[in-house]
């Protein structure tokens, strides 16, 4: 079984940057730039140009305090800036309660995803989505994002993290609002190097599903 | 509903039984159906004909009758002649076809074969079309035609360069001479190895040129792949190039076949080349495998690319196809040649040699069940040697930045899991191992631990045969084994190049009997023994499972067992878990010499139980506790609490 091995310093340690970094505002991302692509200079890896560092120490482990959903820059206000909700440690689903986010087909990052709405997405309702990331193995330059699509508005950045650890679980909450013209579903991108490469791994998060999830009679996969 | 059809099945029973008995001597007799008689419809194909090339020819059954109902279907078929042509609504009273180019004068014969509204068939009718060449004589049409490829940046990391397209051979294609204006086809080539084609036309005619995404090949040896778009339709795409020439002008006509990507990546219009990009790649794998056997046979292959969005995969049910995306703001496949190739590796497993693999999410460190180490590990060496590029690249958008994702089969996984620092170490449950050793056995570049420079063919020989027929599951020691068995000579090279990847082979058997490496992730005993062994009558068999590498299809989850049946008898096999949790859920598939038999999958049930008839031969248990060995359902849910736990089998 996976267990979260952190000790109560690193939880003190990591609650406290977390807190620094909130106050001082830096876990907003930068705007994601609209011109047209051209070809880069090396990149280390695969992450959104001109994003801010990413930390040393960021990991959002399971037990760990998590930071509240920030507005991306760009983000048109909320119809109801007040209604966003503010989630906190205390509102974390846990993992085993949390529906599993089906990868692509092929060939993707050695990562599962985890999500959870704190209530139905309905059209013009602000909703958190808690978002877990559990790799399966060690790595760095680990990213975890969801893809803006029209008619949906998300406020908080993308997770950057350094390092990852395999015995880790990583969080992230989003405040989703869905548009009457929504897709059914977010993509969750999660990219991140490993011992012999690179890897990527689109992931989907169906806006049905994930509010208070059942066990059920399955529909077996094999 | 369901007397009409039980009035069609009398009256096909008594039809087989009139012709079995040399009673009516063809199915234009009589027969009776629930008491009636039925009399049989009469094909009549119309009258001989003779045309000019490039007419548009029109077959005649309405003479066509049923003396005591009604005619339902016509099926229409060439019996004769040469060239083949292509008939339109040939399941009509009337269907058609544009008369080919000819140098001589041609007969072309036709058969008609009616059905009457109680299903009983005519005897065939037939009709000849004579067809001459045009008054003025025919001219070759000439030319190459080319596909834009998008090719990745010069960096690691870039993507997919949509500014910079380079036009490249379109291998294999059809292409078609249309009459001006019209969907008629004249006449029909194949380009060759450079994208060249000749079409012979009648002289001063006004042609349009058409490339169909689809290559297919008759005799030996022969293919049939086409690129479709699967849900809006299943005709392969098409493009035709604008505008219209006089088959007798100019010289060269080319056909350039262009991106419809605009330099940031958006389309601008029809993605034309995408389909053609995908078949180039197809192409060189058949190249690949006509290299080691020249005269094989491809199944049929169809490639879903447009709309379908399942994913990129490869499915053997039903029609074999292969599933490729196509989303350009995040993922789209078609440039991807590593990643076709890849899907096509999976064709060629499944259809030449033995796929066990299980499939199931899957990344790059993962420790696997073994047989999807191997599935997976093979797919991307397979990529690497038809592309002759050890470099494997996938794009994708990160926002609207063109990135890719990459890894290099020469790369050797380090022995030690410490010093990989990553997890991505040498195991028998590791793609990456399997990729790096079919790479090395193919190379010819010398590298650490790799002397070894076999090419492809051994490669093939032991995938169709040691492969194919391994009464064990399709592993990395059931191929390792094989490959020492038929490479006597190189043993000492092949078992230094897999020792490197933490795998006895020295000692190797299909069964991994011998190996004693495991994965740091999982605790030793739920990696091996890889197969435990039980006997019929014997102690149960108690198996260790966890989920600490994943889930479904990761080490651990699932367990094997093995057993010997020397005499056909009665076998009962049983299953149980540990687990005591209420959503508990116990299941097994069964095999024998490699082959599916029957499998105990109730749903949510504890224990699993199944009895049946047992032909002699070597037997496999896949065992596993729901919990850590299925994947989640649809809707994102799992089944069970994924835990430790034992399995417990019995076999009697």
């Amino acid at each position: 079984m996976r267990t979260n091995n952190l000790d109560a310093a690193f939880r003190t340690a990591t609650f406290a940057f977390l807190l620094a970094t909130l106050l001082a505002g830096c876990a907003k991302p930068a705007p994601v730039p609209e011109s047209a692509p051209t070809e880069s200079p090396p990149q280390i890896a695969p992450a959104t140009p001109d994003a801010p560092p990413p930390a040393e120490t960021l990991p959002a482990p399971e037990d760990a305090p998590a930071s509240p959903a920030q507005p991306a820059p760009d983000a048109p206000a909320p119809t109801e800036p007040s209604a966003v909700p503010k989630p906190t440690a205390a509102n974390e689903p846990s993992l085993e309660s949390m529906s599993v986010a089906t990868p692509s087909a092929k060939m993707s990052v050695a990562v599962d995803v985890r999500y959870s709405f704190d209530s139905a997405a309905l059209p013009g309702q602000p909703v958190t989505l808690h978002l877990a990331a559990v790799p399966r193995v060690s790595g760095s330059n680990f990213n975890v994002s969801v893809k803006e699509v029209a008619g949906v508005r998300l406020a908080a950045g993308p997770l950057n993290l350094q390092k990852t650890d395999g015995s880790n679980v990583y969080r992230r909450q989003f405040s989703v609002t869905r548009g009457t013209d929504s897709p059914p579903q977010l993509r969750v991108l999660v990219t991140m190097d490993y011992a012999s490469g690179s890897g990527f791994g689109f992931f989907s998060v169906p806006f049905g599903s994930g509010t208070n999830p059942q066990k059920e009679v399955s529909v077996k996969q094999r | 509903m369901r007397k009409y059809t039980l009035g069609l099945t009398l009256a096909s029973i008594s039809a087989v039984l009139l012709t079995a008995c040399g009673g009516g001597g063809s199915s234009s007799s009589s027969s009776s159906s629930g008491g009636n008689t039925n009399t049989a419809p009469i094909a009549n194909a119309g009258s001989n004909q003779t045309v000019t090339s490039g007419v548009t020819v029109t077959l005649n059954g309405t003479a066509s009758s049923d003396p005591d109902g009604t005619i339902a279907s016509y099926a229409w078929t060439q019996t004769a002649g040469t060239p083949t042509v292509t008939l339109a609504s040939g399941t009509t009273s009337q269907p058609t076809f544009p008369a080919p180019t000819v140098a001589t004068a041609a007969t072309l014969s036709f058969s008609l074969v009616v059905t009457d509204n109680v299903g009983a068939n005519s005897p065939a009718a037939s009709v000849n079309v004579t067809v001459n060449p045009a008054a003025g004589g025919n001219v070759d049409v000439t030319g190459q035609v080319t596909f834009a490829r998008v090719p990745f940046g010069p960096n690691q990391n870039s993507g997919l360069n949509y500014a910079s397209p380079v036009q490249q051979p379109s291998r294999g294609v059809m292409v078609e001479a249309l009459a001006a204006g019209t969907t008629t086809a004249l006449a029909t080539a194949t380009t060759d190895n450079l994208g060249n084609y000749t079409l012979t036309v009648s002289n001063n005619t006004s042609i349009t040129l058409r490339v169909t995404a689809r290559m297919r090949r008759t005799g030996s040896p022969q293919w049939d792949v086409r690129v479709q778009d699967g849900v809006a339709g299943n005709s392969p795409y098409t493009y035709t190039e604008p505008g219209s020439f006089n088959s007798s002008a100019g010289s060269a006509h080319n056909v350039s076949i262009p991106t419809g990507i605009s330099a940031a990546g958006v389309a601008t219009g029809t993605r034309a080349s995408g389909p053609f990009a995908v078949l180039d790649t197809i192409y060189q794998g058949i190249q690949t495998i006509l290299g080691a056997v020249p005269t094989t046979s491809f199944p049929a292959l169809i490639v879903d690319w447009g709309s379908q969005t399942d994913g990129t995969f490869f499915s053997g049910s039903g029609t074999q196809h292969i599933g490729l995306l196509a989303e350009l703001t995040e993922d789209t496949d078609e440039f991807d040649q590593h990643v076709i190739a890849h899907e096509f590796g999976h064709y060629i497993e499944f259809n030449f040699s033995r796929a066990d693999n299980i499939g199931g999410a899957h990344g790059g460190g993962d420790k696997l069940d073994p047989r999807v180490a191997f599935g997976e590990g093979f797919g991307y060496a397979f990529a690497a040697i038809v592309m002759n590029d050890p470099v494997a690249r996938d794009s994708y958008m990160n926002g609207t930045t063109p990135v890719s994702g990459r890894f290099n089969v020469e790369v050797n996984p380090p022995t030690s899991p410490a010093a990989a620092q990553n997890n991505d170490y040498g195991c028998w449950c590791s793609e990456s191992s399997v990729w790096s050793i079919l790479w090395d056995v193919y190379d010819n570049v010398a590298d650490a631990n790799d002397n070894l420079a076999l090419g492809f063919t051994p490669i093939w020989n032991v995938l169709t045969v040691q492969q194919r027929d391994t009464p064990a599951f399709t592993t990395v020691f059931s191929f390792i084994a094989g490959l020492k068995a038929q490479n006597s000579g190189s043993t000492n090279a092949i078992n230094t190049l897999v020792a490197a990847q933490n795998i006895d082979a020295t000692n190797i058997d299909i069964y991994g009997t011998s190996e004693t490496h495991s994965a740091t992730e999982v605790p030793a005993n739920a990696a091996l023994p890889i197969y435990s062994l039980a006997t019929i009558g014997g102690p149960a068999i108690v198996v260790h499972t966890v989920d600490d590498a994943g889930h479904h299809n990761k080490l651990g989850n699932r367990r094997f067992v093995r057993f010997t049946l020397n005499t056909t008898r009665s076998i009962t096999i049983t299953a149980s878990s540990s687990n005591t949790n209420a959503d508990e859920d116990t299941d097994f598939r069964v095999y024998r010499n490699g082959l599916f038999v029957r499998s105990a999958t109730s749903p949510a049930a504890p224990n699993e139980t199944t009895t049946f008839s047992a032909q002699p031969g070597e037997y496999l248990i896949d065992v596993y506790d729901c919990a850590n060995g299925c994947d989640p359902n649809p809707d994102g849910t799992r089944e069970g609490t994924p835990g430790d736990y034992d399995l417990t089998v019995t076999v009697n």
